[in-house]
């Protein structure tokens, strides 16, 4: 039972700090990018998003 | 009738064996009306209480008793003495088990049962009263509300027997019915003593070091349980009941929690912004057919483009990227790339929306839906826009509504909480449901249904 309730808080926990941080599991199949994002889409005919920054 | 009511054990007395001149002690002398010789074995029965008489020969029990007669301990805050030993069988079978008459000065007898090393502690309504309301038919009994079904019916015949007792034991062979609610088990026997009433027993399960430790024997000497008894209780149904309202507690806290997080981060609406698609044919048809149809399959080339900036104030949140446009038995694709002005990463998805619909076979159909649901997750802090790419089967589609909310419900987060919490609780419950199907297998009577091997 200890390990039980053990399980549980672990789960509530994760729940909190995933929701709270907007993180969830099954995502859209997303390609992320932090540094630069380079061409290589087949329908913008090669626009980078370097290209719209205001 | 046993001696009841007193303040302790009755001063034990001897006589001579009418056959063998054994010296018998009595354990309850005044309340014993039959007595077994364990030298000769034979059956002797009190006459007026006092002439001791050899009635016939006893069956000679097969083994030694696990707790020798006359064996003093303290069970479940009463006094007990072990004053005889019965070996017994199930007429007509093999299946044989032994008891233990305990004696207790205040209320009487009660008994120790053991099968397959799997004990019951029995008693009769001296020790619970309810048992008077106890009543049943042959598929289910009830007793003190509880309801008991059917696990066995037999006949026994007593094939051993020791010590000493109030009652005619070998000429008693009740019908008996045994209805079980682990950890308890309710006998009916009709027909003892030559009566044709009924009388009801009520045994509970007991574990063996429970009595190893009341009558200070070694566990070591006990028999090992085989299978699963009629009265055993599934150790994962004792915590069970713990185990659901800790996990119905727990999903509550889930809910709870959840709705405190919106209310903290409610929902906001960064983006919401109708627009209109471009393109070019990039190999226009000088037919006939491509110069009055527009919609004529083709190849297009769409113009990208960008939306307005928007900001996302809070340190990380989910995104929800909605887009629609009208298509009518068409597609429509695009690459979406959430770019974070500041930092310049992205996110980038390709998504999809098609919609179908015609008439066939007397039935309207339709398929496929002209919307679509992007959920971009742990988006950090900052001022961010979206660069589109759409793509189509044909130029029909011209306008494309995109909305991004973010702080959006995670329903996927709620449900996986859930799901965990419910595993321990599931996991019990199939364990309890396969111990069931095991004991169930000991008995004609099983609600389960049998596979004919």
């Amino acid at each position: 039972m200890k390990a039980f309730i053990t399980f549980i808080l672990i789960v509530i926990g994760g729940f909190c700090y995933a929701t709270w941080n907007g993180i969830t599991f099954w995502e859209d199949s997303v390609e992320r990018n932090t540094e630069y994002h380079s061409t290589g889409h087949s329908h913008g005919g090669g626009y980078g998003s370097r290209f719209y920054h205001k | 009738m046993a001696s009841v009511k007193l303040s302790a054990f009755p001063e034990p007395e001897t006589f001579d064996c009418p056959h063998c001149h054994e010296l018998i002690k009595l354990h309850d002398p005044d309340g014993s009306d039959f007595c077994v010789c364990r030298q000769c074995n034979s059956y002797i029965r009190f006459i007026n209480n006092t002439f001791p008489k050899v009635q016939k020969q006893a069956p000679k029990a097969q083994n030694q008793p696990l707790i020798p007669i006359g064996t003093e301990g303290i069970f479940r805050e009463h006094k007990f003495k072990v004053i005889a030993y019965f070996e017994r069988k199930e007429k007509g079978t093999k299946y044989c088990w032994q008891e233990f008459l305990l004696y207790n000065f205040e209320k009487g007898y009660a008994t120790l049962a053991v099968f397959d090393g799997h004990w019951n502690f029995v008693i009769d309504k001296g020790w619970e009263p309810t048992l008077r309301s106890a009543y049943s038919d042959s598929g289910s009994a009830s007793c003190d509300g509880v309801d008991y079904r059917v696990f066995n019916k037999y006949t026994p015949v007593t094939i051993g027997v020791a010590g000493e007792f109030d009652w005619d034991v070998l000429e008693d062979s009740p019908k008996t019915n045994e209805y079980i609610a682990p950890p308890y088990i309710l006998y009916r026997e009709t027909g003892s003593a030559g009566t044709k009433y009924s009388q009801y027993y009520l045994g509970e399960y007991i574990e063996a070091d429970e009595i190893a430790q009341a009558f200070n024997i070694d566990i070591k000497n006990f028999p090992e349980k085989i299978g699963i008894g009629a009265s055993q209780l599934s150790p994962f149904a004792e915590k069970f009941t713990a185990v659901i309202k800790v996990a119905i507690l727990s999903i509550l806290a889930v809910i709870g929690l959840h709705m405190l997080i919106k209310t903290m981060r409610p929902e906001r609406i960064l983006l919401n912004s109708n627009f209109d698609i471009q393109f070019v044919d990039s190999h226009p048809r000088h037919d006939s057919i491509s110069a009055f149809s527009p919609t004529t399959p083709s190849s297009y080339d769409f113009k990208p483009f960008v939306t307005s900036s928007f900001e996302q104030p809070d340190e990380n949140a989910a995104l929800d990227i909605k887009i629609s446009s009208y298509v009518d038995n068409n597609w429509l694709e695009t690459s979406i790339i959430l770019v974070n002005e500041k930092t310049n990463a992205t996110w980038e998805i390709t998504k999809g929306i098609e919609y179908y619909h015609g008439y066939e076979d007397g039935e309207y159909w339709t398929e496929g839906s002209i919307n679509a649901d992007i959920t971009l997750t742990e988006i950090p802090k900052g001022k961010y826009h979206l660069n589109i790419y759409p793509a189509s089967g044909n130029a029909d589609s011209k306008a494309m509504l995109i909305s991004v909310v973010s702080n959006i419900t995670l329903f996927k987060n709620i449900f996986l909480a859930i799901a965990l919490i419910c595993l321990y609780p599931i996991y019990c419950w199939l364990r309890i449901s396969n111990f069931e199907r095991k004991r169930w297998m000991n008995s004609d009577y099983s609600p389960y249904e049998v596979s004919e091997q």
